[in-house]
């Protein structure tokens, strides 16, 4: 329940301040959609203790109205319905597999999700932000490991879709709810397989 | 990792400049079509229709980038792609015709560089009623006692509301027309905004917000102006012209329509002065105070004597901003 409750304090406090600040906040002309997907990713996926609570349930029911609101502002305010629509569904589908993954692995071992999770979450968001905050050297854009990890990061996908003119150009993740899949799997069933060989 | 998006996300402002620009042609037919690549700037399509045997030489514009086009107008024309249908019609590019572009230029910067209005939908932000309902929809999904099947229904029922609600708010698409003026140098502009299409019948220069968004123009004919197009951007077409009637220096309204006039002294704050009737004076008694649009007195110089003012109007937006001589 926790991380699905700070998910929901921070998007509805960005939604809040929005409508009392307006145009002095810095998310002016940002995709309201685009912002509660960064937010609802950003936590879809965080490793659980052993025994912790949380379920999909929780994330969904308190995230989704938030989305759905973005999404009618977004639209209300002239983003086209094809881009909404796209980031929409993208973002439910990564959510949805992530979250089913840190849920599975939580029940199982959770070591080999916890290391994918760092390193394509937050270790990838942070290489991809110094990237693009450090000046290139001769003809070296994109070529670096965060510009190819980001490619598998959600909350790349999210942080394009929530600037300003993001929801312009629809985004198409396949490779990394692909990698969610593939890792929703590999911690479902790698567990099982460990306990067929020692058995 | 959310606080370094927001930072980046601060949008920053971009110079603006004339986006249209124009080519001399020689075209011979039989010719359907023919399109001008100006590559990431964009590019026109036009339909030419002309029979075989046929030839003209025709003026058209082309949507170049400004840094193109201070590189010279060489390097100007050679981004400049053309193609034909059919692909064995003649065609050919003269040259970069003299725009009204330098004609523009002579202007002054008070009067040319001046705030735009803006256009297109207004960006909505969560009413308190919406708030209200997505945080009761909130405390609804903390309920755990309830089936997992209910609170996604409450849930989705809930977040349906507030997105309808928002959309029930959303004003469409809006045209507005100012009209500028500087008694000063004699010279009055009118500028033409919209939301991602414009015509161009008639204008001088055309500015696009954001700045280096691609343009598409469209032309229906050798004879007819066009549109062009620019998906969700601002675009704003100016061109010269003769002003209202004589009365504005002595402070009455020149136009045969009701205006809403705010003025300010050289160095002095903004006053309302209210409705002036259609070719009259401002009312003897001070009406109640109201704020003018930021836009409409923003980056308006202080040093001299200013009049801003809405024009009453059923069917578009209509402005008047005029700066007196000094």
């Amino acid at each position: 329940m926790a991380p699905s409750l700070a998910a929901f304090a921070i998007a509805f406090g960005l939604l809040v301040l929005e409508t009392l600040i307006g145009g002095s906040l810095s998310i002016e002309g940002s995709s309201r959609l685009g912002l509660v997907l960064l937010v609802l990713l950003s936590f879809a996926g965080v490793p659980r203790a052993v025994g912790a609570a949380g379920s999909l349930v929780d994330l969904f029911a308190l995230m989704g109205p938030l989305a759905l609101l973005g999404a009618g502002l977004d639209l209300a305010s002239g983003a086209s319905r094809l881009a909404v629509l796209s980031a929409g569904v993208q973002g439910l589908l990564l959510a949805v597999l992530w979250a089913t993954a840190a849920e599975r692995a939580r029940r199982a071992s959770g070591r080999l999700y916890a290391l994918l999770w760092w390193l394509l979450v937050p270790l990838a968001s942070a290489l991809a932000f110094a990237e693009a905050a450090t000046p290139p050297v001769g003809d070296s854009s994109s070529s670096g490991m965060g510009a190819r990890l980001a490619l598998l990061d959600p909350l790349a996908f999210a942080a394009r879709t929530a600037r300003a003119g993001g929801l312009d150009e629809p985004l198409f993740v396949a490779a990394g709810a692909l990698l969610a899949a593939l890792v929703v799997l590999g911690s479902t069933y790698l567990p099982q397989r460990r306990v067929e060989e020692r058995s | 990792m959310i606080a370094a998006f927001l930072l980046c996300s601060a949008q920053l402002g971009g110079e603006e400049g004339n986006r249209l620009h124009w080519v001399e042609l020689e075209l011979e037919g039989p010719l359907d079509s023919l399109v001008l690549d100006a590559g990431a700037a964009g590019e026109t399509r036009v339909a030419a229709e002309l029979l075989a045997g046929e030839s003209r030489r025709v003026r058209l514009p082309v949507p170049l980038d400004p840094p193109a086009v201070e590189g010279g107008r060489e390097l100007a024309l050679a981004t400049i792609h053309l193609s034909t249908t059919p692909s064995t019609a003649r065609a050919r590019i003269l040259g970069l015709a003299a725009g009204d572009e330098d004609e523009l230029a002579s202007l002054p910067r008070t009067l040319l560089r001046r705030t735009r209005p803006p256009v297109g939908p207004a960006r909505l932000v969560a009413s308190k009623a919406e708030i209200l309902i997505v945080l009761f929809a909130g405390l609804a999904g903390l309920a755990r006692r309830w089936r997992w099947s209910a609170r996604l229904g409450v849930a989705l029922v809930l977040g349906v509301i507030a997105a309808a609600s928002a959309l029930a708010r959303a004003s469409g698409p809006t045209s507005v027309r100012v009209i500028e003026g500087d008694l000063g140098a004699g010279a009055w502009l009118e500028v033409r905004g919209a939301h991602a299409e414009l015509e161009l019948a008639g204008l001088e220069r055309l500015e696009v917000d954001p700045p280096g968004s691609r343009l598409s123009i469209e032309i229906d004919g050798l004879d007819h102006p066009g549109v062009v197009r620019a998906k969700g951007a601002s675009l704003y077409g100016i061109r010269r012209e003769s002003g209202p009637g004589p009365g504005l220096e002595q402070g009455s309204n020149p136009f045969v329509r009701a205006l809403l006039v705010w003025s300010r002294e050289a160095g002095g704050p903004w006053r309302f002065l209210g409705l002036l009737p259609p070719l009259g004076p401002p009312p003897a008694s001070p009406p109640d105070p109201r704020v003018a649009p930021g836009w409409l007195v923003g980056a308006l110089t202080s040093s001299r004597s200013a009049w801003v003012g809405r024009l009453e109007s059923a069917e578009a937006q209509e402005y008047l901003r005029v700066l007196f001589a000094p």
